[in-house]
């Protein structure tokens, strides 16, 4: 009886340990795969900054409309859905993804401080670092894109930096 | 009474109660332990299948999307513009510049097949579960004496998750009948789409798709 | 003396000890290598992913290095940023540039570390040689071309436009197709037009088709912007003006020469052997004004700061055997009228005029304004030997060729360590891109 009683005690701990391992394969899966969906959600905005004409970037994907290229409210700004990934329960605007350009959104600012955008730094080729918005005449731009979800593993960040210029 | 007697009493066998709830605990034990070992043993076949699949999608991708970068649309045959897309393209990649001129390397070709065995007739011709399926394929000097050939993946979609051959967009991305790999042209860029399936040991299917950006690097000789 | 009789114990209890822990011992066993073996594979997954992870966001802040390397040397730098010892830190990253000029062009190789991840670039950067002439029409705002007009394209080093119009497309013969029309902004196509070439509005703007208008090839926006060509007037001393009096003739050598006011009088007849270059205050030919070119030695270019002024009955001829190579390049703001049934030859680069060429016209050549209109049933032909004309702008550059290498780290590729750790690099320290010019 007592020889039992132990064997039913090593196979619940057993099936215990066994399931938990099932749990957390299942979560390490889900989290794989959320991580190949961010990649590649980042990667294609990546792609498409590269796509767009280097002067309209920065009224493409700031947080005005107003300069939006092809008319007011035509851009598509700087927040993106991406489709498999669940918005994080305290995200401001509701979206998974963000293009994050130096400034305040609707400005482009030299003298930000941000080390991992290499600001502040001079944004127009005039070999000064001044507090002026350089929307316009912009020939470098640091752009930062974000993907923040809520995954199997809890709230998940993913974030890819480049800089942006006049290919040709 | 001798003691023999005593222990031979003892001894004599379970009550029906005992059996019964013996027998039931030893059942309920063995099926708990049968059911973990399936679960695990589906978990794992599925995982490994998922797993794979998965890793496979995102390697191939990223192969056709490095392979794309380097080219330029003056390179590629056809070049087919959304919402239309192709099955097969070829193109040159750059592999540097010499004064103001690209130098282009070997002629390529990335192109979905059927897989062997399989046709396009709408069956399961080789009877693994899925209907028209294919590969994706990477070849190099296409139809020269030198032509090398890769296979990037297997398991191909014949069509694109969520489309069909209706003439129509099904799933509502802005392309029509796509198929499971397929890639069109946009501008200076190209939207590729991927699509896997395949069958796990239970007969369920196992789907894993995506679709990138990737705009092209070089610009060829012929301005736009 | 005691008896003492050990309790009997029956058989069956004997060979039942030990075996329920035995048994339990195995299955959780088996279930355990199960289980093992499925958490291998789900964080073999995960590792891989990972990796990719860090691989691509090394190759993002690869380009940032092309970036970096461009603008520098844009900015006249030599477009090294940062080395291995003291790369340049951006994004959690490091990546650092090695420049290698050649010529007029310089060779980037960009080096990249993420974490794992690793990544290289080659690029070859040279200076921006820009074609003034690369199709029929090029403006930098929008084109309005009438109705039944035809564009084609010929070459001029083949001879005369008739003997090459030997194709057939959409029922009308043309010469070849290299009629490329393009804007930055819209593009509107009269009824019946033809072009048989591209026609291409902004990246923003869109083209309009009338009814049986055609075009051979891609109607899609433009990419990127047609960037200003800013035209460098040659600093010549004038020799006051110069005209060519009614019926006469005069000839202009091979050289460089200044003048005010130039013009062909009514029936006058100038010829201008090349290469030459002429700067002029302002441009006139008059009616049955002949201007006589003779390209065989070299192109004649006219740069004109002023009015330019072309009269309906003028006239523009190669001399025999010679292909037509001149070009007018027009610094003007104004407009600048071709009156109806005009015929022009050569290249005309205006870049901030707006341009009217009225209709039944006929331009063998090519044309470059800020804006431009045409009348109906006007004919064009660009002329393909205007593609050998140049401007070098030595302080912008350009990517020639883009490249995927192995980065540059050598040993430290194949190690896939946190590029800090591997390299004994102090985070804190790394200079900003902008700082790592040169370093």
């Amino acid at each position: 009886m007592v020889e039992l009683l132990i064997a039913i005690a090593v196979l619940t701990l057993g099936i215990g340990a066994v399931s938990s391992t099932l749990v957390t394969s299942s979560s390490l899966n889900r989290s794989s795969r959320e991580a190949m969906i961010a990649t590649s959600a980042a990667q294609n905005v990546l792609e498409t900054l590269h796509a767009e004409p280097f002067e309209d970037v920065f009224a493409t994907y700031n947080s005005s409309a107003a300069d939006d290229p092809l008319g007011a409210g035509s851009a598509p700004g700087p927040a993106f859905a991406v489709p498999g990934l669940d918005v994080q329960v305290d995200d401001p605007d509701g979206f998974v993804g963000e293009v994050i350009m130096p400034g305040p959104g609707d400005l482009l600012l030299e003298d930000v401080g941000d080390a991992d955008l290499g600001m502040p730094r001079d944004l127009n080729a005039d070999g000064i670092v001044d507090g002026a918005d350089h929307a316009t005449d912009y020939t470098v731009l640091p752009v930062r894109i974000r993907v923040a979800w809520r995954g199997a593993a809890g709230d998940q960040t993913l974030e890819f930096i480049t800089t942006l210029t006049r290919r040709r | 009474m001798s003691r023999c007697a005593a222990g031979k009493r003892a001894a004599a066998g379970f009550t029906l109660l005992e059996l019964t709830l013996a027998l039931t605990l030893v059942g309920v034990i063995a099926g708990s332990i049968g059911l973990v070992m399936k679960t695990c043993s589906r978990a794992l076949r599925a995982g490994a299948s998922g797993a794979a699949l998965e890793s496979n999608l995102r390697r191939s991708m990223d192969f056709v999307c490095d392979r794309l970068r380097a080219a330029s649309t003056s390179t590629l045959v056809p070049l087919t513009e959304s919402p239309f897309s192709t099955t097969q393209i070829d193109f040159q990649r750059a592999v540097g510049g010499v004064g103001p001129s690209v130098v282009w390397g070997n002629p390529e070709r990335i192109l979905f097949e059927y897989s062997p065995g399989e046709t396009d007739d709408g069956v399961d011709n080789d009877a693994n579960g899925l209907i028209d399926e294919g590969r994706v394929v990477w070849i190099q000097n296409a139809g020269s004496a030198n032509e090398t050939r890769a296979t990037l993946c297997n398991w191909v979609r014949e069509y694109f998750e969520g489309e069909e051959d209706t003439g129509v967009d099904d799933n509502g991305n802005g392309r029509i009948d796509e198929r499971g790999f397929s890639i069109d042209i946009e501008g200076n860029r190209a939207h590729v789409r991927l699509s896997l399936e395949r069958m796990d040991s239970d007969g369920r299917s196992i789907v894993r798709t995506l679709e990138r950006t990737v705009t092209f690097r070089n610009q060829g000789d012929d301005l736009p | 003396m005691k008896l003492r009789v050990r309790p009997h114990r029956p058989r069956s209890v004997h060979l039942e000890a030990g075996s329920a822990l035995l048994m339990a011992v195995f299955v959780v066993g088996s279930l355990m290598m199960l289980s093992v073996a499925l958490l291998a594979t789900s964080t073999s997954s995960s590792r891989e992913q990972s990796a990719n992870t860090a691989r691509q966001r090394a190759f993002y802040l690869a380009e940032a290095g092309v970036s970096e390397g461009l603008t520098a040397l844009r900015a006249g730098a030599t477009g090294n940023i940062g080395s291995i010892a003291t790369p340049a830190y951006l994004g959690t990253g490091v990546f650092w540039v090695e420049a290698t000029p050649s010529g007029n062009e310089t060779t980037l190789l960009v080096s990249a570390m993420w974490g794992s991840g690793r990544a290289g670039l080659e690029v070859v950067v040279g200076e921006v040689r820009s074609q003034p002439f690369g199709g029929m029409f090029d403006a930098y705002e929008d084109i309005v071309i009438g109705d039944e007009v035809f564009i084609d394209a010929f070459n001029t080093w083949l001879g005369p436009y008739a003997p090459q119009v030997v194709n057939t497309e959409n029922g009308v013969d043309f010469a070849h197709e290299r009629g490329r029309v393009r804007s930055n902004g819209d593009v509107d196509i009269g009824a019946d037009t033809n072009i048989i070439g591209k026609a291409r509005p902004g990246p923003t703007s869109s083209i309009t088709l009338g009814p049986g208008a055609y075009v051979s090839q891609s109607t899609t926006p433009l990419a990127d912007y047609i960037r200003l060509i800013p035209i460098e007037v040659p600093t010549l001393v004038s020799l006051g003006p110069y005209s060519v009096p009614p019926g006469g003739s005069r000839s202009i050598p091979p050289g460089s020469y200044g003048f005010d006011d130039f013009g062909i009088g009514d029936s006058g007849e100038l010829t201008i052997v090349g290469p030459a270059t002429i700067v002029v205050a302002s441009y006139t030919q008059g009616a049955g004004g002949r201007l006589l070119v003779d390209a065989t030695a070299g192109p004649v270019t006219i740069y004109c700061t002023g009015a330019f002024a072309y009269d309906a009955t003028a006239e523009i001829d190669t001399l025999m055997g010679a292909p037509l190579d001149l070009a007018f390049m027009c610094t003007t703001t104004g407009s600048i009228d071709f009156a109806p049934s005009t015929t022009f030859r050569g290249g005309l680069f205006a870049p901030g005029a707006d341009l009217t060429i009225g209709e039944d016209s006929e331009i063998f050549g090519s044309i470059v304004a800020s804006r431009i209109t045409t009348g109906d049933r006007a004919r064009f032909h660009f002329d393909e030997h205007l593609l050998t004309r140049e401007i070098t702008s030595p302080e912008d550059h350009e990517i020639v060729s883009w490249t995927v290498v192995e980065a540059a780290g050598g040993q430290f590729n194949a190690l896939r360590q946190d590029p800090f750790e591997l390299l004994g690099l102090d985070r804190g320290s790394l200079p900003r891109p902008s700082d790592a010019w040169d370093l």
